[in-house]
């Protein structure tokens, strides 16, 4: 269909832009590096010590390092072209908003992924150097979460970084945006609610929180109503996104 | 293009934001109340397991479910609302799962409620979270019958979620039967307490009373005596406890093996040593070497399980102080005190902290097609199977048992599935013994017997019997009628009865979200390191002795031959012998040094490998791929 085939087109120009410049590179050193580290050092995941063949020491810091992994990545999508005065050059291809929208998200989402790939080598590590017996649904349910977590926090990033020039404030604000996600569920939100919130609110805010979903699936258990959290927060983010695009360019 | 169309698009967008964001919340909201979800593991750890559903299916009356959480008090914390969801939850999949037999209600104890009065009289007590804190209210009541019969656990404990599942499984099987299950005992042991003789003459004993564990078991269970002599196990008796058979009939097995196929569920305490008997042969000389082990060898050949009487299992891991024959009390590894790390992950030893085992066997055995093994309670990988008469006698002797190399072994373990008869030729003969008159009226029972398991069933061997007399379980204090646990023991023995009487599926449930995959290569790397630190440790103590009796030997002629000087030859010797005495000390701490480098090494190449390796491969890539742009540019 001509659309795909103009996302496609969009996905790849991106794509190609990444690895034309050293960041991608820089930033695919760091991920590694960061979450190699966290899962086997000493005081944090200590992955080697603990003895056991589970992958949540690997699994388990990726929301909280992603916070700013994934808005590094996500903040230069518009505000580069803004910045540069690309934007008009794009707008006047034959190629709707929407197209161009899915084709950058792609393109993010797609790079991300193939961060997350590169993490690949501690499943043979384990199951070959270690001889851990891994439980490949676990596996499967880790990556897949990770990747949509990774894919939500992209979104909230194409949203923040459609809204402004400055690549500074994209990615503080979609920082922001994620770490509320995050931590919507946690003890000190919440107390702070309840003094003078419903319950059924102070619920309602809980299950906003990345944690639970992204916890319900990394163990192995893909529930649809986790999987229509993330893909929610996507679509809605990017709809935004939409929305302000579609405002700001025509002025 | 004019300001009013610019606003009127963005109002327009922000409009569709607003319905897509109604439309996601409510898909959300709908899919969180459907559980639409696939288990993708390996073990199945987060659905309903097939045991419990199987008793779903089962259930002739339906059964009520009251589940009490008041979420609406202040101060509960997430922690514990988030638990009481998936409690929720798992309901829900009862419900789902029992096609309507069982239903769920929901209630919320406010403080001075008829909610709150039926929780308490249906027996949820709230805890109290901390010295201000609010009650909390975490209770579960199962009733039928119009509340004829009711069971309930009073509080769901958080900490021991992996347990949910099969504790209130377990409740719903106890609230679904009737009566009182009927269990058979049958042992060599005056387990159930010795008979009053007809004519009590002065001066003999008290009959001793039954043991604790037996007393205890009568509140729950209809408890039946099993005679060592019984030729058949009654077909009421769907669940047979047996307690030190030694020297079992040809008879009494074939009941046994029979009652197996049949379909009953079998706890048996065999025991190498039993130490009740080795005190009572100690009052009578001329039984000192009476054999004090049993065995049920044709049945458990017949199972593919291996268990030699006469060894015990010695754990360097699990030692006791124990009463050495020369009096005094050393650590004796074959008086097992068993900590957490001995327990497998199973939902009978899960929860379990110490057991105490003294003089245990063990047993071996593998999956096979028709017959699946797990381990319950297993030795540390520091442990060997030594001779039990050697290592009554402890000390020096039991040390040199030790050369046979280290190894893992299960002192507890459950055999699920169809077995095989161990009686291919039918049942045996009774045996005759010389001096017998024949029995003329005694009917032969020559009904042919089954050759197979008729339907699947479970097994539990454990081999240990002291570990279920009252001295072994609990300490009684002075003066009053109460007995306090010492240790886990009697928790075994009560679970491992309820989870059998409770049939076949109950048994088959496993923990929920317990993993307990180890890394096997650094296990191998441990163990070796160990076995090879035991061989060099004896060897060099043994050296490190020798060195020693030497010297004393010196010092020995000296005082007789009346000398107040050693001659140079000796003294020469003596210097060397307090050398090598260092030397011996030096090498025995190398040793144990070298036990954690082998692990340590691998540790640094996994390491290495993840945290750099890929990183660089990255960055060779990327430097590579730039050159080359920069290059082609240049061109």
């Amino acid at each position: 269909m001509e659309s795909i085939r103009n996302t496609m087109k969009i996905c790849g120009r991106e794509m190609r832009t990444y690895f034309a410049s050293p960041v991608a590179y820089v930033f695919l050193v760091f991920f590694l590096v960061l979450t190699g580290f966290f899962t086997f050092g000493q005081y944090l995941g200590s992955y080697y010590e603990s003895g056991e063949a589970d992958l949540r020491r690997f699994f388990g810091w990726h929301p909280w390092l992603y916070l700013f992994l994934v808005p590094a990545a996500s903040m230069r999508l518009w505000s580069e072209e803004r910045r540069a005065g690309t934007m008009e050059l794009l707008l006047t291809l034959p190629v709707t908003l929407n197209q161009a929208i899915m084709g950058k998200f792609l393109a993010a989402w797609g790079f991300l992924a193939l961060a997350l790939a590169l993490t690949l080598p501690i499943v043979p590590t384990t199951t070959i150097m270690l001889r851990g017996d891994l439980d490949g649904g676990a596996v499967f349910g880790g990556y897949l979460g990770s990747l949509l977590l990774a894919g939500t926090y992209l979104s909230v990033g194409m949203l923040t970084s459609s809204m402004t020039r400055s690549q500074v404030i994209s990615f503080v604000v979609s920082a922001a945006i994620c770490l509320f996600l995050v931590l919507a569920g946690f003890p000190p939100v919440t107390a702070m609610l309840e003094n003078w919130a419903w319950p059924a609110v102070i619920k309602a805010v809980a299950s906003v929180s990345v944690m639970t979903h992204f916890e319900s699936i990394q163990r192995g258990v893909v529930d649809l109503a986790d999987l229509a959290y993330f893909l929610g927060v996507m679509v809605v983010m990017l709809v935004a996104a939409h929305v302000t695009l579609s405002g700001r360019n025509r002025a | 293009m004019s300001n009013r169309g610019r606003v009127g698009r963005v109002s327009g967008g922000i409009f569709g934001l607003l319905i897509v964001i109604c439309i996601v919340v409510a898909v959300n909201v709908i899919l969180g109340n459907l559980h639409i979800r696939k288990d993708l593991t390996e073990d199945k750890l987060y659905v309903l397991s097939d045991g419990t559903r199987q008793i779903l299916t089962q259930l002739e009356r339906p059964i009520e479910l009251k589940f009490y959480f008041n979420s609406s008090e202040r101060g509960v914390p997430v922690y514990f609302k988030m638990f009481a969801q998936r409690v929720q939850d798992l309901l829900a999949e009862y419900r789902l799962a029992s096609g309507g037999r069982i239903q769920v209600q929901v209630f919320d104890p406010k403080p001075d409620s008829d909610v709150e009065d039926s929780a308490t009289k249906s027996g949820i007590s709230p805890q109290l979270l901390g010295m201000d804190g609010p009650q909390l209210y975490l209770g579960l009541v199962a009733s039928t019958g119009g509340g004829q019969s009711t069971e309930a656990i009073p509080f769901l404990d958080p900490r021991a979620e992996e347990l949910l599942e099969y504790n209130i499984t377990r409740m719903i099987t106890r609230v679904a039967s009737a009566r009182k299950p009927v269990v058979g005992v049958l042992s060599s042991l005056p387990v159930l307490g010795e008979r009053r003789p007809p004519y009590p003459m002065p001066g003999m004993p008290e009959p001793s009373p039954a043991w604790y564990a037996f007393r205890e078991l009568r509140k729950d269970y209809d408890v039946r005596e099993v005679q060592p002599t019984a030729v058949r196990i009654d077909d009421d008796v769907e669940t047979l406890i047996v307690v030190h058979p030694k020297d079992l009939s040809g008879e009494a097995q074939y009941a046994i093996d029979q009652f197996v196929l049949r379909g009953g569920r079998l706890l048996a305490f065999l025991d190498p040593v039993s130490v009740i008997e080795a005190q009572q042969q100690q009052q009578m000389p001329q039984m000192r070497f009476a054999p004090k082990s049993s065995n049920l060898d044709k049945l458990l050949k017949a199972w593919g399980v291996t268990y030699d009487p006469a060894k015990v299992v010695a754990d360097l891991e699990a030692m006791t102080a124990a009463p050495s024959p020369g009096g005094r009390f050393e650590e004796s590894p074959v008086w097992l005190t068993l900590r957490k790390k001995h327990m497998s992950d199973d939902v009978l030893t899960a929860r379990m902290e110490s057991l105490r085992m003294p003089l245990a066997g063990a047993f071996a055995a593998v999956d096979s097609a028709d017959v699946k093994v797990d381990s319950l309670i297993r030795s540390s990988d520091a442990s060997a199977l030594v001779d039990a008469m050697t290592a009554q006698f402890g000390g020096d002797a039991l040390r040199r048992e030790f050369k046979g190399g280290l190894k893992r072994l299960d002192m507890a373990i459950r055999l699920t599935g169809k077995f095989k008869t161990a009686y291919p030729d039918g049942k045996p003969k009774p045996e005759e013994k010389a001096g017998d008159e024949p029995k003329p009226d005694v009917v032969m029972d020559n009904t042919p017997g089954l050759k197979e398991s008729r339907q699947p069933t479970t097994i539990i061997l454990v081999g240990d019997s002291d570990m279920l007399f009252d001295a072994n379980c609990l300490q009684q204090l002075q003066g009053t009628g109460f007995a306090m646990y010492i240790n886990d023991n009697f928790a075994l023995f009560a679970n491992a009865v309820e989870q059998l009487a409770g049939g076949f599926a109950l048994a088959s449930i496993r923990t929920r979200g317990k993993t307990g995959r180890a890394f096997e290569a650094v296990r191998d790397l441990l163990r070796e390191a160990q076995e090879r630190g035991m061989q060099k440790e004896l060897a060099l103590q043994e050296k490190l002795t020798k060195a020693q009796q030497r010297l004393r030997e010196l010092e020995m002629k000296k005082t007789e031959g009346q000398k107040l000087f050693f001659s140079r030859q000796q003294q020469e010797e003596i210097v060397k012998l307090r050398g090598e005495e260092v030397n011996y000390k030096e090498e025995l701490r190398q040793v144990r040094k070298e036990l954690r480098s082998g692990i340590e090494r691998l540790g640094l190449k996994v390491k290495l490998l993840n945290i750099v390796a890929m990183p660089l491969l990255v960055f060779l890539l990327g430097a590579g791929y730039w050159g080359y742009r920069r290059l082609r540019m240049r061109v």
